[in-house]
């Protein structure tokens, strides 16, 4: 049996370069995934090199990436579609074919979430302790707060989709991961993965804490780029005359490739464990278990 | 596309591919590297079964209520109630009285804290919430951040929530009537306009008033929210729920209690009118409360209103199900087609 999984996110989330670095620590070979059939996509050396994969611009291609891991035959569903898809589903109950398709299939879910995301100003927390940024003013464009009801509502649709009861406690193996944790770390704020989605999406993150059942739920902070993920740039921005400094980023970057990426937990926010797989192997063994 | 393997013993990299770009540690480029080799050939071909998921018209209506953002009309209400009775409750009161307040603070409150254990679990009116949420933020700046008036319309709709409690889930709908139609009935007591159409519409459909009546200092003789148009708007409910839902169940909410203390001066017509108010529906009351809205008092769990909810919940117990005999029997008979074919889901 093939375990079909699905990853979403808003757009610029970094779900693509979180890919392409799974792909690399799933090629070396003590890696306990194997990688039956990688999609060419994913083995591209850009990264390696010392460059950021760009923002997706295609839309879904349906590439598969079959892996085993622990006997299990897993599949991911790439998101080579770009992330303004997602957004589009959030808003809307009418679902393209495809996407019934995949969400009917998915045994089980990573979400990829910015921790960059600024925290919303919430009646439920104390007025001092929160900085109000949009100083009263309703505008037409503010959509923080509805996209944290957005998340809700694409995930009330997909339990209808997959007919699991809206009452129940969801068994769908959830891994929510907050990207880009090193500029958390780097701001130095005092804070957890779970905290940080707690304050960015309130309402998102009771909606989840109510339905799943614990044990098929969890959140990590992510760092796929790792701490130089900052000086690096895109390729296509520098075609013939790299500059010193993505120069420079190649050197710290490939000579590292196991120790590049990190995942802090919520227990100890600020330790990295440079294991970038350990999200993604969490959510191998609940599915189908 | 091939993929290749290196199997030079010093090298991390296992798998890669043949773009001329391969993760290659020893060399910096595929021509560099001579350890590599192949391993097996991707293939294209589609193994995708064209599977069909139609969904049937039934579905779609279901769908559109269940997974609707918008508010839900009362002839709607009873998809929730395919297996369990939904509960039904609608907040009362006259113009500013901290009705629409309420409705927010209960929203607010089910993420916070609270003695009752609720919990927010979803809602099939999300973007009704968020207007209602981003109004309060923003309408007019500082605290308390007001609502907007809440403005009359030719029909009754309902918020919805899914609670839980004790880890069991409640659907609860709730509905917010504009101030001004009480109002109108206090003025002018007509059984034919419209004001009084749209109350007793509001009170039949329901099965838990929530009628509010303002702390602050406001009952003097002179000014229009006096206590003798206090009185009269008991009475003209009272007259109302006797004719079109006698049995209804009633929480007295006294609102915006922060202002109780600021209120010496008339402090004894709002005793005399609450008096007014147990003795004249002492028949249907199932609760006093006394609130103080999150507008007012921002990050502090408003106290009682998870007890409002809870009354509002409890009041319409689950029904008792025991075999599918029984299940069938519950459900009404212009949904049983629905039921059986979304029974997992609901
Ligand atoms: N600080 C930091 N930034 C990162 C990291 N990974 C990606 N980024 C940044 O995030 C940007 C977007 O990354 P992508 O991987 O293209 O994001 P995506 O989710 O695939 O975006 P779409 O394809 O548009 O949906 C990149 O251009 C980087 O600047 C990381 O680990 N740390
Ligand atoms: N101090 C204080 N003010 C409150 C409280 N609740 C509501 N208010 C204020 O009372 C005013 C009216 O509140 P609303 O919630 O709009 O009243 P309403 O009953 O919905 O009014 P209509 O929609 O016109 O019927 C607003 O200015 C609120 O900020 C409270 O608990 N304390
Ligand atoms: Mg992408
Ligand atoms: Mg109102």
């Amino acid at each position: 049996m093939i375990n079909n999984l699905l990853i979403i996110g808003e757009p610029a989330t970094g779900k693509s370069n979180f890919l392409r670095m799974l792909a690399y620590n799933w090629s070396l070979k003590s890696s306990p995934v194997i990688q039956t059939k990688t999609p060419s996509k994913l083995l591209s050396q850009d990264v390696l090199q010392g460059y950021i994969i760009d923002r997706t611009q295609e839309a879904y291609k349906n590439v598969q990436w079959r892996l085993r891991y622990q006997g299990k035959e897993i599949e991911i569903e790439l998101p080579e579609y770009n992330g303004e898809e997602f957004l589009e589903l959030a808003q809307t109950n009418e679902w393209k074919q495809e996407w019934l398709e995949r969400i009917q299939e998915c045994k089980g879910i990573i979400l990829v979430i910015s921790s960059d995301k600024d925290n919303v100003y919430d009646l439920a927390r104390p007025a001092e302790s929160q900085v109000e940024t949009k100083n009263n003013e309703k505008s037409e464009d503010d959509k923080s707060l509805n996209h944290d009801l957005d998340y809700i509502a694409f995930f009330q649709q997909l339990f209808y989709i997959k007919k699991i009861s809206r009452k129940s406690k969801k068994k769908l193996p959830l891994v929510i991961v907050m990207n880009f944790w090193d500029k958390i770390l780097k701001e130095k704020l005092e804070i957890s993965p779970e905290q940080k989605l707690k304050s960015a999406m309130p309402w998102f993150y009771e909606f989840i804490n109510t339905n799943w059942h614990k044990d098929f739920l969890n959140i990590y902070g992510i760092s796929p780029l790792g701490d130089h993920a900052e000086q690096l740039f895109v390729k296509s921005k520098y075609p013939k005359n790299p500059t010193k400094k993505a120069l420079e980023a190649k050197e710290r970057f490939v000579k590292d490739l196991k120790s590049q990426s990190w995942v802090v937990t919520n227990d100890k926010p600020k330790e990295k464990i440079e294991n970038l797989s350990l999200p993604i192997t969490w959510l191998f063994e609940k599915v189908g278990s | 596309m091939m993929l290749y393997t290196c199997d030079y013993s010093g090298c991390a990299v296992k798998n890669c591919e043949d773009n001329g770009l391969l993760p290659c540690l020893e060399g910096n480029t595929f021509q560099d590297c001579e350890h590599i080799k192949v391993v097996n050939i991707e293939s294209n071909s589609e193994t995708d079964d064209e599977q069909n998921y139609e969904y049937e018209e039934d579905d779609t209506d279901f769908k559109s209520i269940i997974s609707s953002r918008n508010l839900i009309k009362f002839e709607n209400i009873k998809f929730f109630g395919l297996e369990n009775e939904p509960s039904i409750a609608t907040l009362i009161g006259l113009p500013n009285s901290g009705k629409t307040s309420l409705l927010t603070s209960m929203l607010y409150m089910l993420r916070m804290d609270n003695e009752q254990n609720l919990n927010f679990m979803g809602s099939s009116t999300l973007n009704a919430w968020s207007n209602l949420i981003s109004l309060t933020l923003y309408a007019y700046g500082n605290t308390p951040r007001h609502p907007e008036r809440t403005i009359d319309k030719p029909n009754t709709q309902y918020l919805h929530l899914l609670i839980n409690k004790d880890d069991k889930p409640y659907d609860l709908l709730l509905g917010d009537t504009a101030g001004e139609i009480f109002s109108g009935i206090v003025e002018n007591n007509d059984i034919e306009s419209q004001e009084y159409e749209r109350i007793k519409k509001w009170v039949s459909e329901t099965k838990t008033l929530l009628i509010c009546l303002d702390s602050s200092d406001y009952y003097t003789e002179d000014i229009w929210i006096s206590k003798e148009n206090h009185m009269i708007f008991i009475d003209r409910l009272a007259e109302i729920i006797a004719d079109f839902n006698p049995e209804v169940s009633i929480v007295f909410i006294q609102t915006k209690y922060d202002k109780v203390d600021e209120n010496h001066e008339n402090f004894q017509y709002h005793q005399e009118v609450n008096d007014y108010f147990i003795e004249k529906f002492s028949r249907n009351l199932i609760g006093i409360a006394k609130t103080i809205s999150i507008t007012a008092k921002q990050g502090v769990p408003p106290e009682d209103i998870d007890k409002i909810l809870s009354l509002c919940l409890i009041n319409t117990p689950l029904l008792e199900v025991h075999s599918q005999e029984d299940m069938d029997k519950n459900i009404l008979n212009e949904v049983t087609s629905i039921h059986q074919h979304l029974k997992e889901w609901i």
